[in-house]
């Protein structure tokens, strides 16, 4: 891991922190069916399997998340300004809300998951 | 093609995409034609993105303008960023020969699942928890590549996108150098090693945290940094960024 590569990270880190669009980072949870609409499906020597073989499959475990971009919420006429700064910006799913993308969400990168 | 002529030689970023495009049409002309009008809307973004670099560098400057929001980053950027911190994790781990039970695998992620489901719930209101501690109950997981690969990207996320704030990001340097040095080999030594060298990493990030007395005095305050940077490098970074975009993470109308 070389200082450039965690720059890089960081850096994607700082851009997505202030993007007037929210993102969000999906872990597929063990279990749930593998969706090749925002998961692919990789070995475990890391080689992406082909989707249409996997598609009565579950996943086992999630090797790397899905990035999605969803849009933005609108402050309400009286938000406080607070609701407003990078501290309050998420990018993991709120505890309720769903566990996968939603279809106004668009996927940036899917989730490399491992299947049963 | 436009090309920058810095010093009469295209930049290398120029020549890499030189590159692409021509194993774009000699190795697949199918659909080249699209593949290569792709090619060149990438070579347009980083021109634009070199000419905004030296305008801000040795540009004049309008101290009367407005300040505008960051554009919108393009989708394929972030896509090749978020992936690239994925190739260094593979590399950081040695390729698994033969793959881990079903049942080991499920029990290490629905492990993560909850610990992330945790995290969400908290945020905001508490400290992120330390993934030093969290990652050393998994000794057994460590052994294997694939567990540890999943882990290791748990850690990652969690240090980048888990807290929101740009304090917690001066540690994923630590954290991240840790992961390769120590899980490369894959041994349950290496755990003692991690916790040093995370100890050392941490230290000596948070002595190069250098607020001036009245820079951000709500930073020396309380917790709530997230609209600083968080080390001297990004302090460093983040001057060259108006302030006005350091707090709002949306535009206020």
């Amino acid at each position: 891991m070389s200082d450039y590569s965690v720059e890089q990270a960081l850096s994607l880190e700082r851009t997505l922190l202030i993007s007037r669009d929210d993102y969000r980072v999906y872990y597929p949870r063990p279990g749930v069916a593998f969706d090749p609409a925002w998961m692919k499906a990789e070995d475990h020597r890391g080689e992406v399997k082909d989707p249409l073989s996997c598609s009565e499959t579950k996943v086992s475990i999630c090797m790397y998340p899905a990035l999605v971009q969803t849009p933005s919420r609108e402050l309400a006429a009286d938000a406080d300004i607070t609701e407003a700064l990078t501290q309050t910006k998420s990018f993991l799913p709120p505890p309720g809300k769903a566990a996968s993308p939603l279809p106004d969400d668009t996927v940036i990168s899917k989730a490399y998951v491992m299947v049963d | 093609m436009k090309l920058s002529r810095f010093q009469g030689k295209p930049c290398p970023e120029e020549s890499s995409l030189m590159r692409s495009i021509y194993r774009t049409i000699w190795e697949e002309p199918l659909n080249a034609y699209d593949r290569f009008c792709e090619d060149l809307r990438q070579t347009d973004r980083i021109l634009q993105k070199y000419q905004c670099l030296v305008s801000d560098l040795v540009g004049p400057r309008d101290y009367s303008r407005e300040v505008e929001f960051p554009p919108v980053p393009a989708n394929d950027d972030i896509a090749k960023s978020w992936l690239s911190s994925r190739s260094k994790v593979k590399q950081a781990t040695r390729p698994a020969e033969t793959p881990p039970s079903l049942v080991d695998l499920a029990a290490t992620g629905e492990f993560s699942a909850t610990y992330l489901a945790s995290l969400a719930n908290g945020k905001g209101n508490s400290v992120p928890a330390d993934p030093r501690f969290w990652i050393c109950t998994r000794r057994k997981e460590l052994d294997n590549p694939v567990t540890a690969r999943h882990l290791i990207t748990v850690v990652l996320i969690q240090e980048l996108f888990g807290g929101g704030e740009f304090y917690v990001g001066s540690y994923a340097l630590g954290i991240y150098r840790t992961m390769q040095g120590t899980l490369r080999y894959s041994t349950t030594s290496s755990i003692r090693r991690l916790t040093v060298f995370h100890e050392k990493t941490r230290s000596r990030y948070d002595a190069a945290i250098e607020w001036p007395s009245n820079f951000f005095p709500r930073a020396r305050s309380t917790r709530n940094r997230s609209c600083y940077p968080g080390s001297r490098a990004s302090l460093k970074e983040w001057k060259r960024v108006p302030k006005s975009f350091l707090i709002f993470s949306s535009p206020i109308s």
